[in-house]
């Protein structure tokens, strides 16, 4: 970027304004004051103490996981052989098929957690985290199908025919051949996936109930009524775990092809 | 290696194609071929890209199953076989190497699906490795390899389940010019080597005629030529032939009907030279002349017709006036063409799939 002012300033100020807030958001996690306020007044772990030990966050932070783990196993389940078939065969509707799967990913998520909220939860009395894991699994299915395809997109069709001609059955070519080469897709898919459940709001937000919320909305609730530091030590450690599923991820299959490319 | 594979020498021909058929979506891509391959011969199917070779060559692989006719697989009837029960040995014009797999599994990969206990793998994926010349690259993964290196993998893979025959999609094709030449006599080494039947499907007739015993000429999913390269270099059936074979002047002679003469075989005069007996005298204009190296390539025009000859007169520029002689006791008559079937079609233009 040497001898381009103007694009170096614009990147430095796009840097700032991504990186700007959450710091700051870092900084207040640690304060030793009472209320959020910059810069604090003194340095403590004292809100991560109180973070820890407060049980509604416990609790939302159980469903998180069980519903983004849940969800993620479901979509994969779901969307690995439709990948497959959607990369692999020729048949009526093809197209239109993708577009299903990945229309979750278009439809507003308000919309989407609204109708399954009369659907599941008011029709059909289906239970909250029954409905949020149905819900997320929906979520998640354009990431699983888009990322596991990619993986396949990218495989040379021929690879699986030349199983095949070395004596490799159906079955066995998928497991020898087809299934390691779109591990790195899964495995991008997967941690994409619980990634985007575990911090989604808008259909968590529509599909809870009694004592079943996920942390990003249990973490909305506590702001609604206290400001104090709490939510800035919950976020941090949030962003501190997502850090570590990053280079762990990253050290797995490379971090770029998480974004199927 | 070669001790163990040495051909038995039977009558059974090792692939038998029978009236085969094969349509895609109303169009005909290989149309009532009937094809015989011996043992340990070389074939080469030989044609224009979209004609209905590689198509014939994935039905007998078994990827493709044939709309109608029988395929024979050493004498055996496998038309409707699975690729994995034919014993086929491919070579993918892609390689199709397994990417998560070492150059040693690649190879292996075909032996332990077999069931081979695990000591012969290790014995008989060394062999191949060793014929193809990369034993020293066995732990590689195949993106560490250079596409030549990569081909001789997927050569190696193919030989190791000592197939009953080694089908061959274009396999030259994505490697450089010169490391295509190469590969042509590395390939053959191999074939020879092993005792192998081999199907070789390429659009390159140099290839085809280095390579191959049967040289078999596809167009428009037909077989319409087939036999050693010399015999049908020497005497090409049709127009289509001699033209994808490199043939360039084609003349209607009266009473002999279409002929082709060879551009080497046409002479440039000279002002004063005396014409060679025999032959005729035409005058020319010169409309182009390529530097080829030791030679130059001319093409001069005779009324509207273009003719195409070689001279190693350096002063010939575009625009001169020349006589050219066709010595018409050289030229090749093509009896397969009525005269006018084809006349004017460029062969090489992609038919429908």
């Amino acid at each position: 970027m040497r001898g381009r002012p103007l694009l170096t300033a614009v990147a430095a100020l796009a840097l700032v304004f991504l990186l700007g807030p959450i710091l700051l958001v870092v900084a207040i996690a640690f304060s030793s004051g009472d209320t959020v306020e910059f810069p604090p007044p003194g340095l403590s772990g004292k809100w991560f103490t109180k973070a820890l030990a407060y049980q509604p966050f416990q609790d939302a932070l159980t469903t998180s996981a069980l519903v983004a783990a849940g969800a993620t196993l479901l979509a994969l389940l779901v969307g690995i052989p439709a990948a497959l078939a959607i990369q692999r065969r020729r048949f009526r509707g093809r197209k239109a098929a993708e577009a299903l799967f990945l229309s979750p990913a278009i439809v507003p998520e308000l919309v989407l957690g609204f109708a399954l909220f009369q659907q599941l939860m008011v029709t059909l009395r289906i239970t909250a985290l029954g409905a949020l894991l149905i819900g997320h699994t929906v979520l998640l299915l354009p990431y699983a199908v888009r990322v596991t395809g990619a993986s396949l997109a990218m495989a040379d069709p021929a690879l699986e025919e030349a199983g095949r001609g070395l004596g490799a059955g159906p079955l066995r070519t998928f497991f020898h051949i087809t299934l390691p080469v779109m591990t790195p897709g899964i495995v991008s898919a997967a941690v994409l996936s619980f990634l985007t459940s575990f911090n989604n709001v808008p259909l968590s937000l529509l599909l809870n109930g009694p004592g079943v919320t996920t942390l990003p909305v249990q973490m909305l609730n506590y702001v609604e009524f206290s400001f104090d530091p709490v939510v800035a030590a919950v976020s941090t450690l949030l962003l501190a775990a997502t850090v570590v599923v990053a280079l762990v991820t990253e050290r797995l299959v490379g971090f770029n092809k998480v974004f199927g490319k | 290696m070669t001790s163990t594979m040495t051909t038995t020498k039977t009558t059974t021909p090792v692939v038998q194609l029978q009236a085969i058929t094969r349509e895609f979506a109303g169009s005909v891509a290989v149309d009532s071929i009937d094809l015989t391959v011996r043992r340990g011969e070389f074939t080469a199917l030989l044609g224009p890209s979209g004609c209905g070779k590689t198509t014939t060559l994935r039905m007998i692989a078994g990827f493709l199953p044939p709309t109608s006719g029988t395929i024979l697989l050493d004498g055996q009837d496998a038309t409707t076989l699975p690729p994995e029960r034919r014993n086929i040995g491919m070579v993918f014009q892609s390689y199709a190497l397994f990417p998560h797999l070492t150059v040693e599994k690649n190879v292996a990969f075909g032996l332990r699906m077999r069931g081979v206990p695990s000591a012969e793998i290790r014995t008989r994926v060394a062999e191949v490795l060793d014929l193809v010349g990369l034993a020293h690259l066995a732990g590689r993964k195949p993106k560490e390899l250079s596409g030549g290196q990569q081909q001789r993998v997927a050569l190696a893979r193919a030989v190791a389940i000592r197939p009953s025959v080694l089908l061959l999609d274009e396999p030259l094709s994505n490697l450089d010019a010169r490391l295509r030449v190469q590969m042509r006599q590395e390939l053959l080494r191999v074939q020879r080597e092993t005792g192998l039947t081999a199907i070789l499907v390429t659009h390159d007739q140099e290839e085809a005629l280095e390579l191959a015993d049967n040289m078999v000429i596809l167009d428009r999913g037909r077989i319409v030529q087939q036999g050693p390269p010399r015999e049908v270099f020497r005497a090409p059936a049709t127009r289509f032939v001699a033209e994808f074979l490199g043939y360039e002047n084609f003349l209607d002679l009266p009473g002999r009907g279409p002929v082709t003469i060879r551009p080497e075989h046409i002479g440039v005069l000279g002002p004063d030279a005396e014409p060679p007996a025999g032959g005729e005298v035409v005058e020319a204009t010169v409309t182009a002349v390529r530097f080829r190296g030791t030679d130059f390539a001319v093409t001069a025009a005779v009324g509207d017709r273009t003719l195409h000859a070689i001279t190693t007169d350096e002063t010939l520029r575009a625009g001169a006036s020349v006589r050219l002689h066709l010595p018409l006791g050289q030229a090749i008559p093509l009896p397969g063409d009525d005269g006018a079937a084809r006349l004017g079609k460029n062969p090489r233009q992609e038919c429908p799939a």
